[in-house]
């Protein structure tokens, strides 16, 4: 049933347990793996003056999360890497309902002391408009 | 395999929780998991009354059948070979739900995301999204 597992990363340890649980899902369900990263430069963006550097600093830091989470899955599960930009829960959802994502993996941020908004904001707007199942990993 | 070693289903009778537990049956066959399936009622057999009333019966029918009547569609539902067993706790579900994770070291939970209501933004069930942040370990919310 799961075949395709979509792991949004952003480097943070959720997004580590992230990927480790999907690992093990992917082992489980026989999947492929998919991470993306979506640099959040869209506010940027709009002053039109970004510059070559930044954005070549901000590729690169989304190309060290997505090689690190790359480098942990073991040989014999298919895996991709994509990089994205804009929104981060628009993108992701965008990016599952395109690719026939069949279950999104990723971490709650468990940051808030409010109760009610332990959730990170991205994590609980995915739960909630996500087509597919969702899996918020601690 | 420790993750998915025991799943908890918190099933309720409604359409979404057939689905929760499509999901932890597929998981479970994939990787060979047990399932716990777990009833939460504010009221049981024992809170039932003997007494005749003239109540109608969707105000005040036994809660006892009605647990028997959920627990037994969840058991139709999973196919032989699969390792499982049936629970009901009385109290408030996401709490009771939470607390039947850590007694039983439940890592996974899968539960259903109720598309009830019809203001945006209060989509998710109000016990998935409690049980999403009490939970210790991961939960899967189905659609």
């Amino acid at each position: 049933m799961v075949k395709e597992i979509l792991i949004p990363v952003d480097g943070s340890e959720g997004s580590d347990r992230a990927v480790a649980q999907a690992i093990t899902m992917a082992e489980v369900c026989e999947a492929k793996l998919n991470f993306l990263y979506v640099a959040n430069i869209n506010q940027l963006a709009i002053n039109a003056c970004l510059s070559d550097a930044i954005l070549e600093a901000v590729t690169k830091a989304g190309n060290v999360i997505l090689d690190r989470a790359m480098d942990l899955v073991p040989s014999g599960i298919e895996k991709e890497a994509f990089s994205e930009t804009g929104s981060p829960a628009v993108v992701i959802l965008e990016f599952a309902a395109n690719n026939d994502i069949d279950l999104i993996v990723m971490g709650s941020r468990g940051l808030g002391i409010v109760k009610g908004v332990l959730l990170g904001s991205v994590s609980q707007y995915i739960v909630e408009q996500a087509k597919c199942p969702v899996m918020v990993v601690k | 395999m420790g993750m998915f070693a025991r799943i908890l289903v918190p099933v309720d009778g409604s359409d979404g929780s057939g689905r929760a537990l499509d999901t932890a049956v597929a998981i479970s066959e994939a990787c060979g998991a047990a399932l716990d399936i777990l009833y939460v009622s504010y009221f049981n057999s024992d809170t039932d009354e003997d007494m005749d009333t003239w109540l109608p019966d969707f105000v005040a029918a036994p809660a006892g059948d009605e647990i028997h009547t959920v627990l037994e569609q969840a058991r139709r539902r999973i196919p032989e070979g699969i390792e499982v067993e049936f629970h009901q706790r009385i109290g408030k579900p996401a709490k009771q739900i939470v607390e039947f994770s850590k007694e039983n070291g439940n890592e996974t939970i899968v539960i259903c995301g109720r598309g009830l209501d019809v203001v945006r933004g209060f989509l998710l069930g109000s016990v998935s999204q409690e049980v999403m942040e009490a939970a210790l370990g991961a939960v899967i919310v189905v659609k």
